[in-house]
């Protein structure tokens, strides 16, 4: 049966079999590759007019991909130690951001046009909340729902996880509701950030501003803002003129940062202008049902966002920044990515929020594989993945560790939710479901049991999405991941960084 | 030290001990003997807590083991050598070491232990840094009995150490039980390579079909035409 399978493996690893299943590979995917966004001509087309879009979507496709990544590390190391996909650790990372989010709410600071903001230390502050609830919750869902289906088969302990997942959805959706209480009375600032809507996406308070590092490095001359012509402004993005300091390419996820461009323009008080730019002139308006389908706006509105620094507050398209940035969400006009062509060249942002980001999933990645490598704990922890019952042997309690290991992976998800929130500026109790597509495919194409993986795998995710967000289509986007999914599992079953044999942890 | 009072143990529905009484007492070999499927792991499975009897009692020092978890068990000083050694293979030859002190936090006598083993089985020194995956059969049996004894085990349980080994490491391995035994160390032994078990050991338990069915000093059962017959006569080598 071993030799059988090695001779499996070998085809799979000769040269022969690689150029045979490559070929209708690359002629399927250019083949249907064309209505989910693959059009090389207009693709090379629109680096080569503008690219600067290229380093930006990588920057924010390394943003987006290290919070895919910490989640990522979560599934990864409970999948390596009891073979088992959490379903239900996304869904802690968005309770992370809710956890966050309301244990801020004492610090909350709100402008008269409804924009809220927390002072930075608040926000670290609240780091401790989201990442300890996380791990709470985590080992709490272990105990409740897996422990005891420790031997039974993987499929009902999978059903288990799903549940766990939609009892998870429906809390966050219960949080969402708070706001309701603003109606009998008490005017809490944290009730008009999560609205009456408890489907509906809240935005989170800004913590650090958008200010680009590279103008403090490289400042560039004030450039007179062209007036914005209400009728041509669609027409000819141009007209939407150098994208200042508040502009923002919203891509990576558009009506995310639509939210927080709107939130952000209302909140400035400084009059603000927000433009919705379309090609296509007339913008395709994604009306969401939020209580149906709140995930649909998210996904549909691929609008091309920029926001300048106009005296006049003039609202084109149907951007309603008044309400503080939820209906917006809901509304958000789905603009194609042609768009990015007509505007001016993209000059290239860094803020202080990529690098917090991509700098807090670097340090969180470091010391979780220091303590794996070289604490008691740690080892006890790989003992476990590799044999329960030698571990057992051991004296290993089997039970703690694993209760340990989900604590671990419930504090990064919590840690995630609280960078999510600062990062995008809102979140919706459905956004586990699309984190924890992405961030196990990270752990799958990173090679599952990795952490090394799940970290490449979920930057490597994060980059695919944000190009494809820009240069292919945003509805295809998981298409697109799964399909390197796909890809990745034909030609290196163990993943990226998977070694065969099983090795885990 | 160590007893065993009419353990019934199942897999499922399979009864897979009907009633094992069994005793070690202190500074004792006792090996168990059988064929395969007789219920020889199985038996120490059940002592080590990592299957439940569904009745009898174990007792080590007369104190109730079968409801206690299996690392609570260690802690009370029975550690084990399993079968197919179990070695962790991503880890060094230090690492397994150490994990099988894990229930232990006196760092000085962990590298007393830790230098014991490796004068015990110098290749195990030679190969400290290295993983357990890429060492040979016998160099992981060797582990696996120098992980067991990191615990510092008032007994010890060897399930199958000859298997799978060359006769000459098999010799050099029963040796070093041999030596173990006499630097006190209690060893409950189970062994398919009967003739060579009960020439070390002090007493023997033969067991067939998951029911003790001969008993006796290891002298006297190597010597018992039974015995001979179904256990010697097929393993001559």
């Amino acid at each position: 049966m071993q030799t059988a399978a090695n001779s499996r493996a070998g085809l799979r690893q000769s040269p022969i079999w690689r150029i045979l299943l490559a070929i209708p590979i690359i002629y399927v995917v250019l083949l249907l590759g064309q209505p989910a966004g693959l059009d090389l001509p207009k693709i090379v087309d629109t680096i080569r007019n503008d690219p600067g879009i290229l380093l930006q979507q990588l920057i924010n496709g390394l943003a987006n991909g290290a919070i895919i990544a910490i989640i990522a590390l979560g599934y990864t190391l409970v999948y390596g130690i009891i073979e088992l996909v959490n379903f239900a650790n996304s869904d802690v990372f968005m309770l992370g951001t809710f956890t966050a989010l309301l244990s801020m709410s004492p610090f909350i600071i709100m402008s008269e046009n409804g924009g809220a903001s927390v002072p930075w230390w608040a926000a670290l502050i609240a780091f401790f909340p989201a990442m300890g609830i996380g791990a709470l919750l985590n080992v709490t869902i272990e105990r409740v729902a897996y422990r005891k289906l420790r031997n039974a088969p993987k499929l009902i302990v999978l059903i288990s996880a799903l549940g766990m997942s939609f009892i998870l959805q429906n809390i966050g959706l219960q949080l969402g509701s708070l706001g309701k209480l603003a109606q009998a009375g008490p005017q809490f600032s944290i009730f008009s950030i999560l609205g009456s809507n408890n489907a509906a996406p809240k935005s989170f308070p800004s913590v650090f501003s958008n200010d680009n590092l590279l103008e403090y490095v490289f400042p560039s001359e004030p450039t007179p803002t062209p007036a914005a012509d209400a009728g041509g402004a669609a027409a000819a993005g141009a007209v939407a003129g150098e994208l200042s300091e508040d502009a923002v390419m919203a891509t990576a996820n558009a009506a995310i940062d639509a939210t927080m461009v709107a939130d952000e323009a209302t909140r400035a008080a400084a009059p603000t202008e927000v433009v919705a730019a379309d090609a296509e002139v007339t913008p395709e308006v994604a009306v969401a049902d939020a209580e149906a389908t709140p995930e649909a706006p998210v996904a549909d509105a691929a609008a091309e966002i920029v926001a300048t620094e106009e005296p006049t507050p003039d609202i084109i398209a149907t951007m309603n920044a008044e309400n503080g940035g939820q209906d917006v969400m809901a509304e958000a006009p789905a603009a194609t990515n042609e768009a990015g062509q007509s505007i001016e060249r993209t000059k290239v942002r860094i803020t202080f929020k990529d690098l917090l980001v991509i700098s807090v999933a670097v340090v969180l990645m470091l010391v979780l594989r220091w303590f794996i490598a070289n604490t008691k704990m740690g080892k006890a922890m790989r003992a476990t993945a590799q044999n329960r019952d030698a571990a057992k042997i051991m004296g290993i309690d089997v039970d703690r560790v694993i209760a340990i290991t989900f604590a671990i992976g419930g504090a990064l998800a919590g840690a995630a939710g609280m960078m999510t929130g600062i990062y995008n500026g809102t979140f919706v109790f459905t956004m586990g479901f699309t984190a924890g597509l992405r961030s196990f495919t990270a752990a799958v194409l990173g090679g599952i049991g990795n952490i090394t993986g799940a970290a490449l795998g979920g930057i490597l995710i994060g980059i695919l999405a944000a190009f494809s967000d820009q240069f292919l289509s945003v509805r295809w986007t998981n298409a697109w991941i799964f399909l390197v999914l796909v890809l990745v599992m034909l030609f290196r079953p163990t993943g990226l960084l998977g070694k065969h044999g099983g090795e885990k942890a | 030290m160590l007893e065993l009072k009419n353990v019934h143990t199942y897999y499922g529905n399979i009864h897979a001990l009907k009633g094992i009484s069994l005793t070690v007492n202190e500074g004792e070999i006792v090996t168990l003997i059988g064929s395969n499927g007789a219920g020889k792991t199985t038996t120490l499975r059940t002592i080590q807590g990592l299957l439940r009897p569904r009745e009898g009692t174990i007792l080590l020092n007369g104190e109730a083991l079968e409801k206690l978890a299996p690392h609570v068990i260690v802690q009370r000083g029975i550690s084990q050598s399993p079968e197919g050694r179990l070695i962790f293979s991503n880890m060094t030859v230090r690492e397994n070491l150490e994990m099988g002190a894990y229930q232990r936090n006196d760092k000085d006598g962990i590298t007393r232990d830790m230098e014991y083993v490796y004068t015990l089985f110098p290749r195990l020194r030679e190969r400290m840094t290295q993983r357990g995956g890429t060492l040979s059969g016998g160099e992981q049996q060797m582990l696996s009995m120098g992980r067991a004894l990191m615990a510092r085990p008032r007994i010890m349980l060897l399930d199958e150490p000859s298997m799978g080994l060359a006769p000459i490491l098999v010799d050099q391995i029963f040796e070093i039980i041999k030596t173990l035994n006499k630097e006190g160390t209690t060893i409950l032994l189970v062994e398919q390579n009967a003739r060579l078990a009960l020439s070390i050991a002090h007493r023997g338990y033969v067991l067939e079909t998951g029911e003790i069915v001969l008993t006796g000093e290891g002298r006297s059962l190597l010597d018992n035409p039974e015995v001979k017959a179904a256990y010697l006569g097929e393993r001559a080598h």
